[in-house]
């Protein structure tokens, strides 16, 4: 199943996704899983079954931040798609994104109809 | 120099310590508040769901209820989110109040932690940005200290900006690997908090006066009153603070008593 996995270390963004994807998840256009660190995020993309269409990752996370993280998995899955959010938009952060390599780059509080339009487009059929 | 004007420089080092602090909570106060933001979005979809449910003929009672327990947890997670940031911003505006509170056995970690995140995005906000974020190596076995958190703040405000200061220096001088830790340790009869920075170091004949009153290596915006009310804070509460520094290394080490006799703590009622 199509998964949309979200890197985070608050747990709310958790029942945030949960319903503001209520309808897809149901009818199961779209499977989120939740890490909440870069560590169990690799670990989720490791497992065989995983089949992970799209990332989004916070920024400032303790351990493996997401800069660190869309390191690794530009090693490991170089076509991944991986967007970084932030609530602490900077210059130095957007340049940083761009030469690791983010496929895009996102600030909180998070436009769910633009978050909307980047998932469904990477799940619907 | 004048009361009047050694009055004046104190004010101002003040206000740069709010303008620090102040950086510091806007950048702080954001995570709770765009949680707050995007529940309070969610639960007006919530509204919208329920409305076409029970617009339907047949409405499903049960699908109506756990809309409605979402709307309740939502509510919940808003006024936890509040309440987080509202914490952020009491806790560290104490430090403007004039009267000194008395001290209250506290978790040094936790303080060290959270000044330094204030003093490492203060930095940052003034565009004055250490290229690392602080490092921590902090003692989890450490017993708690009787300090005024607001004023030992300050003092980890002061020496933790001056610290990414200092690596934002040398970060432009050389391109080293720079980093700024801060970590706490028990040296009986102590309580330790070291910040270490990889700056330039503070030359040997500034070492000796950095903690005098208006004495800044600094060039312009330094009032030199940062190191000398830490100090002044530290000796207030029966501690020491000393200075070690070397070309490429900087480390102020701050011991607090671990017990004060004349303060002991009450006995427990339980």
């Amino acid at each position: 199943m199509r998964t949309v996995l979200i890197v985070d270390d608050e747990q709310d963004v958790k029942p945030l996704f949960e319903q503001r994807f209520r309808r897809q998840i149901r009818d199961g256009t779209v499977h989120f899983e939740f890490a909440s660190s870069g560590a169990e995020a690799l670990e989720t993309l490791g497992q065989s079954d995983a089949d992970v269409v799209l990332i989004l990752s916070d920024i400032r996370m303790d351990g493996m931040d997401g800069f660190a993280l869309l390191s690794e998995i530009r090693k490991k899955w170089p076509p991944m798609p991986v967007y970084l959010v932030t609530a602490f938009d900077a210059a130095s952060y957007r340049e940083q994104a761009v030469e690791l390599g983010a496929s895009g780059y996102l600030t909180k509080p998070v436009d769910f109809t633009k978050v909307k339009d980047l998932i469904l487009e990477r799940t619907d059929e | 120099m004048t009361d009047e004007l050694q009055s004046q420089l104190v004010k101002q080092q003040h206000l740069a310590t709010l303008g620090t602090l102040t950086a510091g909570i806007a950048h702080e106060v954001k995570n709770p508040l765009n949680f707050v933001i995007n529940f309070a979005q969610a639960s007006v979809e919530l509204t919208q769901s329920l409305a076409e449910l029970i617009a339907e003929p047949n409405p499903d009672a049960a699908e109506i209820a756990e809309l409605v327990a979402e709307l309740r947890a939502n509510a919940e997670t808003i006024e936890r989110q509040g309440q987080r940031a509202l914490e952020i911003i009491t806790g560290t505006l104490s430090l403007s109040r004039a009267a000194a509170p008395a001290p209250q056995p506290t978790d040094l970690g936790e303080l060290v932690e959270r000044y330094s995140q204030l003093a490492y995005h203060g930095v940052r906000g003034r565009g004055a940005g250490p290229a690392a974020p602080v490092e921590f190596e902090l003692d989890p076995e450490l017993p708690q200290v009787a300090v005024v958190e607001p004023e030992l703040g300050r003092v980890v405000l002061n020496l933790v900006g001056n610290a990414c200061e200092a690596i934002a220096a040398s970060d432009r001088a050389q391109g080293a690997d720079p980093a700024v830790t801060v970590s706490t340790r028990r040296a009986d009869p102590w309580a330790e908090i070291r910040v270490r920075d990889t700056g330039p170091g503070i030359p040997p004949e500034a070492r000796e006066r950095v903690f005098e009153p208006f004495f800044t290596t600094k060039d312009d915006d330094g009032t030199g009153l940062g190191l000398a009310i830490s100090r002044d804070i530290v000796l207030r509460h029966d501690g020491e603070i000393e200075l070690r520094s070397e070309p490429g290394e900087t480390e102020f080490v701050v011991r607090l008593p671990l017990e004060s006799p004349e303060r002991a703590p009450a006995p427990s009622t339980r």
